[in-house]
């Protein structure tokens, strides 16, 4: 190894950390420092505008914590979102067991990706709201009729994204490598075409998932069925308390399944020396 | 490499043939020893409605053993007759013979070193060499003591666990050099593989170059649009017209091995250089005057 080679190397390990220490004040947890403050400052604004307008329409933070709260163990609500959270995962995995491979044959053939181009585009800007009426006569009310919701809403981002991961390589200097070396075709697959465009298809999957998480609810919500049929009742019944811990259970679910994801995804870049940052959607 | 002549202090007078398979190429008469063979290869690029003519007419043979380096101008077709000899890209016209065989596609004859390196991010220096030699149908423990030998020639036997993203420009580059160079090609082309390093590693890895030709018997392709890059490491240099690409003319360089900073400095050297110079802006001036007459008045 050369003198150079071995500065080169040396600077990219040590730059980052003394430019972290010269500056004395580490980024990420500013940003989480001012992530809290954000928090607080709605839940100020939830108290007041809940004190102004009174707890009929809008309960206070404490009543939601005291009131709302423990009848999600008590009555059964967290295991009933449970249950939601699985007919969406069963729906989330067709979803990407549609997507994965439909994406993959678009990214790696012209031909594939001129014919599903328009169906793709078409699933994601069609007005899915408008739809409903009819899935409902075709599916029914019950669980199929989430599966299909599911699968339509989350359906795009892994389908597109892969689909953008497999044509980055497939049209890449990597693939062309792989052919200069005579690689087989399933090696190619295994080694080059897959790890190549993993950072897309997670990419795709956790935005794949947040539009999940629309449809199961729009889809109960719709059918007063399992959580979205308690969400409506406690809203009929004025149990707000017991309404606003539901829903922030189900959003606290979303972000934290979002943000594992994210994790996930970030040390798949790290691993592969990749940009962790600029993915679409992606919060650090 | 070959040695092509020799130095000394009266001027060199730089032996240039025509580019045509007529002109310098008919005069040798070693045909036996001719490792890569291009003749009449043409190449045309189409995009929608538009195509576009890369390479025409082009036509040179490689002896075995030689090392040759092709400059022209940007854009003028020099990677593309790369990818034609090794298999990558089929020529519309033409043909393309290695080592007396047709090219038909990439085979283990011929090896490649890109600019960019091309190494897999996600897998380790040792992994990527042993994944250059994965389609050989080579025993594991061959392969392995290969791996092993060319990482220690290129100085990265204690790198061997470290991914690309922790290795510098120039490291990547001997990591690319040794999984081509393990599968023990008789032909190696070299696509501008010093264009994305700085000076001083791009000087270290030529001397590593023309060291490890010294080693083997092994006829190398590159390309280049460095012309003291070229001077440097060939035996010949074939200049390349552009619009459409083909071979203008053929330079011997007569200077011997070692090639050092003490030759760059003679006067001989400034002379090729300058005249190799002339050669290229020459082509790229009728290239174009060629252009300007096909998209008429402005």
């Amino acid at each position: 190894m050369t003198t150079s080679d071995a500065s080169q190397v040396t600077s990219r390990r040590v730059a980052p950390r003394s430019s972290t220490r010269s500056r004395g004040r580490d980024p990420s947890t500013m940003v989480w420092a001012l992530r809290i403050a954000v928090i607080l400052l709605v839940l100020a604004a939830w108290q007041a505008t809940a004190a102004s307008v009174g707890a009929d329409l809008l309960p206070t933070v404490q009543s939601v914590v005291v009131d709302g709260i423990p009848p999600l163990v008590t009555e059964g609500y967290a295991v009933e979102f449970g249950h939601t959270l699985g007919r969406m995962m069963i729906g989330f995995v067709i979803a990407c067991t549609i997507a994965l491979p439909a994406g993959a044959l678009m990214g790696a053939s012209k031909v594939w990706n001129d014919v599903l181009t328009p169906y793709a585009y078409g699933i994601y800007m069609a007005p899915r709201p408008a739809l409903l009426p009819l899935l409902i006569l075709t599916f029914g009310v019950g669980a199929t009729f989430g599966f299909v919701m599911v699968l339509l809403f989350a359906v795009f981002f892994p389908l597109i994204n892969t689909a953008k991961g497999a044509s980055e390589v497939v049209n890449g200097p990597l693939y062309e490598m792989a052919r200069s070396l005579q690689i087989s075709r399933i090696r190619v697959l295994l080694f080059v075409l897959i790890p190549g465009s993993l950072p897309y298809v997670l990419a795709g999957i956790r935005l794949g998932l947040g539009m999940a998480f629309n449809g199961i609810l729009l889809a109960e919500l719709w059918t007063a069925y399992s959580t979205g049929g308690l969400l409506e009742a406690m809203v009929s019944y004025g149990q707000l308390p017991e309404y606003f811990a539901l829903a922030g259970l189900i959003g606290l679910t979303a972000v934290a399944s979002y943000s594992l994801l994210g994790v996930f995804e970030r040390r798949v870049r790290r691993h592969r020396g990749m940009a962790v940052t600029g993915s679409f959607g992606e919060a650090s | 490499m070959t040695a092509g002549g020799q130095t000394g202090q009266s001027t060199v007078q730089p032996v240039v043939h025509g580019g045509s398979a007529a002109g310098g190429e008919a005069q040798r008469e070693d045909k036996a020893l001719d490792c890569v063979e291009l003749r009449g290869v043409g190449k045309t690029f189409t995009h929608g409605r538009e195509s576009r003519q890369i390479l025409a007419d082009v036509n040179f043979t490689v002896r075995q053993g030689e090392f040759c380096a092709i400059v022209g101008a940007s854009g003028c077709g020099k990677s593309s007759i790369l990818r034609v000899i090794d298999g990558l890209l089929e020529p519309d016209t033409g043909s393309v013979r290695v080592n007396g065989r047709d090219v038909s596609g990439p085979s283990a004859d011929i090896g490649m070193v890109f600019q960019q390196f091309n190494l897999l991010p996600w897998k380790t220096v040792q992994e990527n060499i042993m994944f250059g030699l994965d389609s050989l149908k080579l025993p594991k423990a061959v392969k392995r003591e290969r791996c092993q030998h060319w990482m220690s020639v290129v100085g990265l036997a204690e790198w061997s666990g470290h991914y690309p993203h922790q290795l510098s420009g120039g490291m990547q580059q001997r990591v690319s050099l040794a999984r081509t160079m393990a599968r023990e090609p008789s032909v190696v082309l070299m696509d501008e593989p010093f264009g994305a390093l700085d000076a001083l590693t791009r000087r270290f890895l030529q001397q590593e170059v023309v060291r490890l030709w010294q080693e083997g018997e092994r006829t190398g392709i590159l390309v280049t649009h460095d012309i003291e890059e070229g001077l440097l490491l060939a035996d010949r240099i074939f200049v390349m017209s552009a619009n459409p690409g083909r071979i203008a003319a053929t330079v011997e360089v007569p200077f011997e091995h070692p090639r050092d900073e003490a030759l760059q400095a003679t006067a001989e050297f400034a002379e090729m250089k300058e005249h190799i110079w002339h050669l290229l802006t020459a082509e790229i001036s009728k290239a174009s005057s060629y252009v300007r007459s096909r998209s008429g008045p402005a």
